[in-house]
């Protein structure tokens, strides 16, 4: 007989299930949530369970939203002739943040991995080239992470799309705002160097 | 055991994994020469002013300082000593370093000093990023690494019966261990009945050559070495079990470079 009981114990077991979260913290936030007042216990359920029941993933770029088309793939002021390829949802939410980008996205929900086993065809990049078959598209902007995974996928989206007639580029890879020349490895410090632009451009 | 007394120390290694580990945090597996596998944490290696991550690529050898933690070390500093770049240019290469990093991951425990382990990964991601041919950089680095966990294949005398064996075809078993001549095959079978098909499978007499050449030759003779694609392919079969006999479970890199491979053919063909 365990002393927790069963319900606390199931939601101790749903919270250590979140990525980050272990099981000191997962009792944590039960036990806080045992005590918090009502409203808020019954805001989070309701949270929790909109979430499932009012997004959507837009069937053309994958992102999640709360319409099919998602607000951005139905914004015709947006330019329609522009693509930008990420892993994640919360990629475009990035990209979204800086306001420097007005054409449309794709979210491949992942990238290839050789030691998780992820491959191409688990991502959506055959809908991708789906779209530039099929839609005005003149240039596919690569923005998956600088890691091995994300260049991996960078380089074989590439492959696939080679022979479409798009103008395939890439995100700069480069030194971050605050960073330091001195700890900045070779990698990016010669990607630094061959990307350099010309003085105000 | 990990090195008792000073708070941090200093060792070189190289990135076997790494995965996302908190808000921003990444816990890296680490090949080192001293202290065999380590698994640490690198904290705030996805923030993107960090100084670390662009040294915590996979399959990056590096020179690491590391601070004693509670349950995992710290990752402090970091720097590059081999990038391996033209590995990260090919898909196919990537997915053969996967499977050299995974292949360790698997076989060894945590902190258990391996530093001939750490050679022969060392040598064979050198050897992919010169443009070796990877089949048999993967080959020679799979027979060298059973070698070395107490795998060894026995493939000079008969595990049955302990006879040398004869130029001929043969038979082989994971399970037994190695090669089974056709004479204790045929007295299994007799015994055995159908369950003998299930533990032996044959074996080609030039796969067995191969075999041999592989455990027993040096690299730069081996290196040099040319396969018929089907010889290549029951190696590679042979292997790739052995492997998994021994781990209970495939490679998540073995099947990803397969699907590679197949298609860059379909690629290729049309």
């Amino acid at each position: 007989m365990s002393a927790i009981p069963k319900a606390v114990a199931r939601l101790i077991d749903e919270f250590a299930k979140l990525p980050g979260v272990g099981p000191k913290t997962a009792s944590r936030l039960t036990f806080y949530l045992l005590r918090a007042p009502e409203e808020q216990v019954q805001a989070l359920a309701d949270a929790l369970y909109e979430l499932r029941r009012h997004l959507v993933t837009c069937s053309r770029c994958f992102n999640i939203g709360e319409t099919n088309p998602c607000g951005i793939c139905s914004d015709t002021s947006r330019d329609q002739a522009t693509v930008c390829v990420v892993e994640e949802p919360l990629d475009v939410i990035a990209i979204e943040r800086t306001g420097a980008y007005k054409g449309l996205y794709h979210v491949l929900h992942g990238a290839i991995s050789p030691v998780d086993g992820i491959l191409p065809q688990d991502l959506r990049i055959r809908e991708l080239v789906q779209r530039v078959k099929q839609e005005p598209i003149e240039e596919v902007i690569l923005a998956t992470n600088p890691t091995l995974e994300g260049e991996a996928t960078a380089e074989y989206i590439a492959r696939q799309l080679r022979s479409h007639g798009v103008r395939l580029t890439r995100l700069a890879r480069g030194l971050p705002m605050g960073g330091d020349l001195e700890y900045a490895d070779e990698v990016t410090l010669s990607r630094a160097l061959q990307g350099r632009s010309e003085w105000h451009q | 055991m990990r090195p008792e007394r000073a708070r941090t120390y200093r060792t070189e290694g190289i990135i076997l994994n790494r995965r996302d580990w908190g808000e921003a945090d990444r816990l890296i597996t680490l090949l080192t020469p001293e202290h065999g596998k380590l698994r640490v944490v690198a904290i705030g290696a996805r923030k993107p002013t960090t100084r670390k991550s662009g040294h915590l690529e996979l399959f990056t050898r590096g020179l690491f300082v590391l601070a004693r933690g509670r349950t995992f070390d710290k990752l402090t500093q970091a720097q590059t000593l081999d990038y391996f770049t033209n590995i990260r240019h090919d898909l196919t290469r990537i997915g053969q370093a996967g499977v050299l990093c995974e292949l360790v991951d698997r076989f060894l425990e945590e902190a258990d000093a391996a530093p001939a382990v750490y050679d022969l990964l060392h040598n064979a991601l050198l050897a992919l990023d010169s443009g070796d041919n990877g089949d048999v950089v993967l080959f020679h680095f799979q027979m060298q690494l059973f070698d070395l966990v107490g795998y060894r294949p026995v493939l000079h005398q008969c595990v049955v019966c302990e006879d040398p064996l004869e130029p001929v075809a043969q038979f082989i078993s994971v399970a037994l261990g190695g090669v089974v001549c056709p004479t204790c095959y045929q007295r299994l079978h007799a015994d055995e009945g159908p369950l003998a098909k299930q533990i032996v499978r044959t074996l080609s007499l030039n796969a067995l050559k191969v075999l041999r050449f592989l455990q027993t030759a040096p690299w730069p003779r081996i290196r040099r070495l040319r396969l018929p694609a089907e010889v290549r392919e029951e190696v590679r079969t042979l292997l790739d079990l052995w492997a998994t006999h021994h781990l209970e479970r495939g490679l998540r890199s073995g099947r990803f470079l397969r699907e590679i491979e197949a298609s860059y053919k379909k690629e290729k063909k049309p």
